[in-house]
């Protein structure tokens, strides 16, 4: 073999190893399910709570004697659930939520009801005192509008809800988080 | 250097920019401009009881009895909106919010005795709402919770065993995330591969808006995207062989290590679109306006002056190699 066909066989390789790179990335990526960063949703129960403040912009959402853990389950296309310590929850929200604050929605009975309402929030960081097993958030409310996607069929006034001062029995649900903040926080996701 | 070598040149530059198209295309995203999210919404059906019965996690059925004619949608985040709908209305768009997989559910409730609601897990499916006994019926499988996976985890909390509710009472259902879907495409949210990415491949697409969206790794190739507009958005990765972009608006897109081997850019606006280690093998761009397709990888590429390029041809088989000096 001569000197200069080492040398075509020399670049072919570099090129062949670099077309592999090239073309295998997406392929790789495709197969390794650890490429894919799941999403996360996040239920807290609480016995009782309140949401006050001066208007649907300045609210201050207390979730008191909530138990010390809390419940994270994965956006579709993934099946998995998990029980998280609060304490890790409200360490890792700024991570999850680096480039927008979740929304969230507060579910509870209303004295005199049998079916429980929904209020739509936008929270920010949570703090979490064990010692009164209490969650305090800083929200603001997002009110309902009837339904606007062209193929609606009924369009229904939403009923005025109030924020509530005091309720019992309650869920704040927050939508689906991802590890955006930095490369030490998406080692944790 | 003699005119033998050549060829070697050649190969070296298309090796340039292969491997341009490996390190140019996290630049390439960065350079390109931040596509805005298609809005995904989330549902809170609140039911004064219901019921999860079944024969084991895997065959159940979840009714809802008693809740309002409607519901709440939601928008994910970034999105501040919110909704009232009509059951009637959910019922029949839920197979085309969840035409890729069924979504996932929290049911919460409070068992008796407890002063604290409770949350289990499913996935759900085949939705059915009764107007006359303002009832839902959903098929359910559960997902039962496992101690927090995450490395970074302090504390592994046990999951309490939760039965599945054969009754409850003021429970609430909460639905994660649709996809959204254009022209009949379904976008897949947040894409991270080739696997979990928008595949919309051999469609007839003319004259959609798929602007300021995230489409990176996605697949639309054979697909009719004429007149479409596709301003603003990220196609990363994506396959776009043989797709036909004639008259497309791709203002400002990002199309860094996209796959465009004979693809129809005729008369495109190419303005201020990113093509750091794009494939145009093959491509047509006549009359495109705007092309700066210098980062690109060229070859048998028909220009927009009507010109032929061929800068970034493989070089022949090694076999003839040696016949070439």
């Amino acid at each position: 073999m001569s000197i200069r066909s080492v040398r075509w066989q020399g670049v072919l390789g570099v090129i062949a190893v670099c077309a592999g790179m090239a073309f295998a990335g997406g392929w790789a990526d495709a197969t390794s399910p650890s490429s894919t960063p799941p999403q996360y949703l996040f239920s807290i129960p609480t016995a009782s709570g309140s949401l006050t403040g001066s208007d649907d912009k300045h609210l201050t959402l207390r979730l008191s004697g909530t138990r010390n853990y809390l419940t994270r389950f994965t956006d579709r296309p993934l099946r998995q659930a998990f029980v998280v310590a609060n304490v890790d929850f409200a360490r890792r929200f700024k991570s999850y939520f680096a480039s927008a604050q979740p929304n969230a929605v507060l579910t509870y009975t209303q004295p005199g009801s049998q079916i429980p309402v929904s209020i739509v929030l936008t929270i920010g960081q949570p703090s979490w005192d064990a010692a009164s097993s209490t969650w305090t958030v800083p929200a603001t409310r997002i009110r309902k509008q009837p339904d606007n996607l062209p193929d609606a069929t009924v369009h229904i006034t939403p009923p005025v809800i109030p924020n509530p001062r005091t309720f019992k029995q309650g869920t704040l649900f927050i939508d689906s988080a991802a590890c955006e903040a930095s490369a030490s926080a998406s080692a944790a996701c | 250097m003699g005119a033998p070598l050549a060829p070697a040149r050649r190969a070296l530059a298309g090796a340039a920019v292969c491997i341009g198209a490996l390190f140019g295309c996290s630049s390439a995203l960065a350079a390109t401009t931040a596509p805005t999210t298609a809005p995904q919404y989330l549902f809170s059906i609140p039911t004064a009881t219901g019921s999860l019965t079944g024969p084991n996690d895997k065959h159940l059925t979840l009714r809802l009895i008693g809740t309002r004619n409607y519901l709440t949608r939601f928008t994910d985040r970034p999105l501040r909106q919110a909704f009232v709908v009509a059951n009637v209305d959910f019922a029949r768009r839920f197979n085309s919010y969840f035409s890729d997989s069924n979504p996932n559910a929290v049911l919460t409730y409070t068992p008796p005795g407890s002063p604290i609601p409770v949350s289990i897990v499913l996935t759900i499916g085949k939705p059915r709402w009764s107007a006359k006994t303002s009832t839902w019926t959903f098929s359910a499988t559960r997902i039962r919770k496992q101690p927090d996976n995450l490395p970074d985890a302090t504390v592994h909390v046990k999951p309490p065993p939760i039965p599945n509710p054969h009754t409850f009472t003021q429970g609430t259902l909460l639905i994660d995330s649709t996809a959204v879907v254009i022209d009949g495409c379904t976008i897949y949210p947040r894409p991270h591969s080739t696997v979990y990415s928008t595949h919309c491949s051999s469609m007839n697409l003319s004259g959609a808006d798929f602007s300021r969206l995230n489409l990176s790794f996605s697949s639309f190739g054979n697909s009719n995207l004429s007149f479409a507009n596709l301003s603003h958005s990220d196609f990363f990765r994506a396959g776009l062989v043989n797709a036909n972009f004639t008259a497309a608006n791709l203002t400002s897109a990002g199309l860094g290590g996209a796959y465009l081997t004979d693809a129809t850019l005729a008369y495109a606006n190419l303005t201020g679109a990113i093509f750091s280690g794009t494939e145009l093998t093959g491509a047509n761009l006549t009359g495109a306006i705007g092309a700066n397709v210098g980062g690109a990888y060229l070859c048998d590429t028909t220009m927009p002056d009507g010109s032929i390029s061929n800068g970034s041809c493989p070089i022949p088989p090694i076999g003839n190699a040696q016949d070439l000096y």
